[in-house]
């Protein structure tokens, strides 16, 4: 009687302990879903990832949103679906295709990089055909999903030559992940970059992503020092180092694939950056070209007279904004204008940004109208190189998504 | 005795300045008390994850005056006290701990300039947490904007 008692007392109090737990538990999930959503900015890949790490319980919590009452994937936002590329849950990682698939869905990136966290052998199709989107961050994220779900290297060797540096460096390192060391050859050439975007040192941003990556895999970089230019002494002695232990001859490469330097005369600079359209990186320079791309920019030549009348038209629409310099809100839609009024003097930005709605007139009209004459002179062809390929109309495409249609 | 010391001190010097990657210039700017030039796109590119040893390099410059050129993050209240710094304007897809640097300004407030902009300060490294989760890694206390 007395032993029966005593079970049933440990019973109870095991129910109710295991209940608190669960409870407990209950209330970690919701804690953490909530941070992952509506936490400050800084946190919320944190809380993401800490959920999916609780297993079945913080999986199935993501799950109950893709539900027809639930919230959906993309109000659930980029740190829940890239931490969905930790989940085990087949469901989960099932509903990240279509949303890649659909061109409006507003965080394809995000969604790119969860599918090849963890890539499956069977999904080589699905990768290969992303192989060629728009957006080169997703581009660079299906190139790395392909490469380690043991895609055909044929098909890497191609995205080698894509107009991005962020796809090449990233089929650049799948190649050497798969054992193919004349890829490295790719490599050297980020590392030898010494370009400029304006005053943004795009090349030297290469060299410390390159060197970085490199180091992880165990490559021996010596004593190159990616924050110093590749032409000092320490860092050409490793560079020379490293190309003399590849094997082979340096394999024939494309303009955009050669490292290269600052250019000089940049007057004006266009960024696009469109989560729909993709990026276009423009710039007039001094003497009357018109380079597109960064790193190794494409070179496109300009009638005589072409970027001094350019920078009279932006700068007039610049002087009509009375100071003001940004438009818009935060998001990952952006326009960044840069004017040097003068050879000399340092650029002045601007910027307009929103997020993946629509914002009807988010352009000022005296900046719409100034774009009209630069936009013109993008050349609208045919071309065997993707960065000047139709160019204009893409970049007409873009605008239109971005701070709204030019007339 | 004292000159020898005072070749040491500048090897050594020499060392920290070649471990840090900043100028070679930096041993003289030490001694007017210039501020180190540290690449921003250098730090915030390191894989970090919660919790781990941050590398020597990093470590080494806390506490000290350092001059970091990057970019206001899009969305900077105006009249803040504070705001990140980050390595480009567009960050889209880099919003991690270590994806940024928190400004503090003790005789100024934020008003958002979309250019590139060139700090100095006093830097300090390190996790700090609000409820559990890492909130800065790296921080830096200037004036005011320039």
């Amino acid at each position: 009687m007395h032993l029966s008692r005593w079970a049933l007392g440990v019973a109870l109090a095991g129910a109710l302990c295991c209940g608190t737990l669960a409870q407990d538990e209950d209330k970690e999930v919701e804690r953490l879903f909530g941070a992952a959503i509506h936490g400050r900015v800084v946190i919320r890949s944190q809380a993401a990832n800490r959920l999916v790490a609780l297993g079945e319980i913080g999986e199935a919590r993501i799950l109950q949103e893709l539900s027809e009452e639930g919230l959906g994937l993309a109000a659930m936002g980029p740190p829940i679906i890239e931490a969905i590329g930790l989940c085990h849950s087949a469901q989960l990682r099932a509903a990240l295709w279509p949303a890649l698939m659909d061109g409006d869905f507003p965080w394809r990136p995000s969604v790119a990089r969860a599918l090849a966290e963890k890539p499956r052998p069977s999904e080589t199709s699905g990768f290969a055909e992303h192989l060629t989107d728009p957006l080169a961050e997703v581009r660079a994220a299906m190139v790395k999903g392909f490469g380690e779900a043991q895609g055909g290297l044929d098909e890497l060797n191609t995205m080698l030559r894509d107009e991005d540096d962020r796809v090449r460096r990233a089929a650049a390192l799948a190649l050497l992940d798969r054992g193919q060391g004349r890829a490295l050859w790719f490599l050297i050439e980020e590392l030898k970059r010494e370009d400029k975007f304006f005053e943004r040192p795009t090349g030297m941003s290469a060299r410390i992503m390159v060197s970085r990556a490199l180091s992880k895999r165990g490559v021996d970089l010596g004593a190159y020092d990616s924050r110093l230019a590749s032409t000092i002494k320490v860092n050409a002695e490793a560079l020379q180092k490293l190309i003399q232990s590849q094997e082979g001859e340096r394999p024939p490469m494309e303009s955009w694939q050669i490292a290269s330097g600052p250019v000089l005369g940049e007057r004006i600079g266009l960024e696009l950056r469109s989560c729909r359209a993709g990026e276009f990186f423009l710039r007039w320079t001094d003497t009357d070209q018109l380079l597109v791309g960064q790193g190794n920019a494409a070179v496109v030549t300009l009638p005589p007279g072409t970027t001094q009348r350019l920078v009279q038209d932006l700068t007039r629409g610049y002087d009509h904004l009375e100071g003001r310099r940004f438009f818009g809100a935060a998001g990952c839609d952006m326009e960044q204008v840069l004017l040097r009024r003068s050879p000399q003097a340092p650029s002045e930005t601007l910027v307009i940004a929103k997020g993946p709605a629509f914002v009807p007139d988010l352009r000022p009209a005296p900046l719409t109208k100034a774009y009209g004459p630069l936009i013109a002179t993008l050349p609208d062809q045919e071309s065997s190189d993707p960065r000047l390929h139709n160019l204009r109309s893409r970049a007409h495409a873009a605008l239109a998504l971005l701070g709204g249609p030019l007339p | 005795m004292m000159i020898r010391l005072i070749l040491w001190s500048g090897l050594a010097l020499g060392v920290v300045a070649s471990s840090l990657g900043v100028p070679p210039d930096w041993e003289s700017s030490i001694q007017g008390e210039d501020p180190i030039e540290v690449n921003i796109a250098w730090l915030t590119s390191l894989d970090y994850k919660p919790g781990m040893k941050l590398p020597e390099e990093i470590l080494a410059l806390d506490g000290k005056k350092i001059q970091l050129v990057g970019y206001m993050a899009i969305g900077t209240l105006e009249g803040s006290e504070s705001f990140e710094l980050v390595p480009e304007s567009c960050e889209c897809g880099r919003s991690k701990v270590q994806h940024f640097i928190d400004v503090t300004m003790t005789d100024d407030v934020s008003r958002f300039t979309p250019g590139r902009i060139t700090l100095v300060g006093t830097f300090s490294v390190g996790e700090v947490k609000e409820d559990g989760f890492v909130t800065s890694l790296y921080r830096l206390e200037i004036e005011r904007l320039p």
